[in-house]
């Protein structure tokens, strides 16, 4: 294998395949339920007993006078085998599967002429010969192609799930980087005139700057992030862009109505208020001559179902495009996601400026506990 | 360094404004910052009032970004040298070839700085040389293949613009803009002169501009903006004097030095 990879034009023959023919690859159980849905097609079951059918009839006057009918049904009956070890082979194409059903359809197709010669039917059987020599060689030809073809399918799809899992995984980890450069590098500038004129804003920065990275950076580890540390990293977030921004920033996080274990043991997807606040500080604030102010809320809504969170600013609003901030798409995706499609995300018009929520369902307590060990 | 420019910095953060005037102040003693702007619209009214020769753009402001007020200064009849300054190196910066517009990246390094003001002294220095007869000189160190490329990179045409609500007394009368012969700025007001009359807003000049359709509402002075479907005339009075006339209105309205590059006739 490693000489083969290793040299990939040179041509070289497999002399397994002629002794144990059939595809390399093995596919373990949870390999083949990700990648095994489709199921066998009906269709190919009625099409192989058409055909059986009008083949007997076909040569039906060339058969011994009196064995049409028996013919005809042993026909049938060993397509309906084959077509069960067929269905088997599809279940889960293996070499091994393939060779286990070769050698015993070989041994059946051997024993019937002897049977028949024991019992003084040689002549009938000189006749018959070739029709059971072909019918077998259909078959086995029939079942390798099959065994090919699904492992092939199976690879591709696996193959086809790998890449999307890894553009996924990138994506996230693209959305990360979007967050961090010019945040960051103007963040360092304001430090770095704080630091030279040793300026009183300049520890404060740092200590807020210091504990978002710590909650950032490894937050697309998780699937999931508490509510209350989402928060946290909001707040030291809103800390940097007041520090740097100044009078042109005011901001309130309001969520004293909801229970503190809600906070605590609800999930969403880590950074997903942070980039509704991110956005409503781009599009609603950074654009604003005057500045103006970001209130995140969070409350109880329908009866104590639903966890409501609110991302309000009174900037110019969502008539510059505001609704479609880098990553809002992606938030929204995985939302849905992570929810089964049951959370709901949106952006409205808000008076002056943009409001932005979420709407996502409380687990009952049992599915809560789960959510907590996760 | 012996540059000796008067130099306007521009940023939305005091921060990083200041830290840029602080690495000037190390580095080039001599250059005199004139002003120093939190947003886009005051840099651009600040680059009329003061007429610095040098500017340090921030790319991101509100109101008018950097790329915009350096497409604006362009068109000036003595546009300033440009600085872009930006965080971050992956913006729009990174589409012009090595040295076609310069910029530095925030925080803002000394050595980096060092080597800008070198080149813009060694530009400035080309400039003074050339004989005035020859070939105009690049437009505040921007060639026009890079102002091509710079307004590729501008946000596209705002939306149509709002109609103005002026109040009178108990009133807000509506006045569309194409009805608007020109704005002209008076203290903390703005004059709307209008095919029906005139009316006073709130709103500076200068904010007002940022909506304003800069292809039909044409700035023709620090404190006056037409809208050139009216303009009828540009008479030329002196060597630095011109003043427009307008259809549907004897009003008479001044050009100033800066701008009477807009009226060279065909």
């Amino acid at each position: 294998m490693n000489r083969l990879s290793a040299m990939p034009d040179a041509p070289r023959i497999d002399w397994t395949q002629w002794i144990f023919p059939g595809p390399r690859r093995v596919f373990s159980e949870a390999e083949l339920a990700r990648a095994g849905g489709g199921g066998w097609s009906r269709g190919v079951d009625c099409y192989v007993y058409t055909n059986v059918f009008v083949l007997v009839l076909v040569f039906y006057k060339f058969l011994p006078g009196g064995v049409a009918t028996a013919v005809l049904m042993s026909a049938l009956a060993a397509a309906a085998a084959s077509l069960a070890v067929a269905r088997w082979l599809w279940r889960h194409p293996s070499r091994k599967r393939f060779n286990i059903a070769s050698l015993t359809a070989g041994t059946v197709s051997a024993c019937v002429p002897a049977l028949m010669v024991q019992m003084g039917h040689r002549s009938l059987m000189h006749d018959l010969m070739p029709l059971l020599a072909g019918g077998l060689a259909l078959v086995l030809t029939s079942w390798w192609f099959l065994t090919l073809y699904r492992s092939q399918q199976l690879e591709g799809r696996l193959r086809e799930m790998a890449d999307q899992q890894q553009r996924v995984a990138m994506a996230q980890r693209l959305a990360a980087a979007q967050i961090q450069p010019h945040f960051l590098f103007n963040t360092l500038a304001s430090l770095q005139h704080w630091v030279d004129t040793q300026d009183a804003r300049g520890g404060p920065l740092l200590r807020s700057l210091t504990r978002y990275l710590r909650a950032t950076l490894p937050m697309f580890e998780h699937d999931r992030l508490p509510v209350a540390q989402e928060l946290q990293i909001v707040s030291s977030y809103l800390d940097i862009m007041q520090a740097r921004l100044g009078a042109r920033l005011t901001w309130a996080v309001q969520v004293d109505t909801v229970p503190a274990e809600v906070l605590a043991g609800t999930s969403l997807p880590p950074g997903t208020l942070l980039t509704l606040v991110e956005n409503a500080i781009t599009h609603g604030i950074e654009p604003s001559l005057r500045g103006g102010h970001v209130a995140v809320s969070a409350s109880l809504a329908d009866g104590g179902g639903w966890l409501r969170l609110e991302v309000r600013d009174n900037g110019p609003g969502l008539t510059s495009g505001a609704c479609d901030g880098v990553g809002l798409s992606n938030t929204r995706e995985r939302l849905a996601a992570q929810s089964a499609g049951a959370a709901q995300m949106g952006m409205e018009s808000a008076g002056p400026g943009c409001l932005a929520w979420i709407e996502w369902p409380l687990a009952t307590p049992q599915t809560q506990n789960h959510s907590n060990l996760a | 360094m012996t540059l000796t420019l008067t130099t306007l910095i521009a940023d939305d953060e005091e921060g990083p404004r200041e830290q840029l005037r602080a690495a000037l102040g190390r580095l080039a003693p001599r250059l005199r910052v004139v002003a120093q702007c939190a947003n886009g619209v005051d840099a651009w009214d600040e680059c009329l009032a003061q007429e610095p020769q040098l500017c340090f753009l921030d790319i991101r402001m509100p109101g008018l970004s950097g790329l915009e007020v350096a497409q604006r200064l362009s068109q000036l009849a003595e546009p300033p040298q440009v600085v872009f300054v930006t965080a971050y190196g992956d913006h729009a910066l990174s589409a012009f070839d090595a040295g076609a517009v310069d910029y530095l990246l925030k925080p803002v390094e000394d050595q980096r700085l060092e080597h800008c003001l070198q080149r813009l002294q060694a530009r400035l220095g080309l400039l003074a040389a050339t004989p005035a007869a020859s070939p105009a000189p690049p437009l505040g160190g921007l060639t026009p293949a890079t102002l091509d490329l710079l307004r590729q990179l501008l946000p596209p045409a705002r939306a149509a613009m709002r109609p103005i609500q002026a109040s009178q007394g108990r009133d807000v009368h509506l006045i569309a803009p194409e009805d608007v012969l020109f704005f002209q700025s008076d203290s903390r007001y703005t004059r709307v002169v209008h095919r029906d009359g005139e009316a006073w807003i709130r709103t500076a000049l200068k904010e007002l501009l940022v909506e304003l359709d800069p292809d039909v509402f044409w700035q023709v002075h620090r404190s006056v903006v037409v809208n050139s479907r009216f303009i009828s005339a540009a008479t030329r009075l002196d060597e630095n004097t011109m003043q427009i006339s307008l259809k549907g209105s004897s009003e008479k309205l001044p050009v100033s030095r800066q701008f009477q590059g807009l009226f060279r006739g065909q």
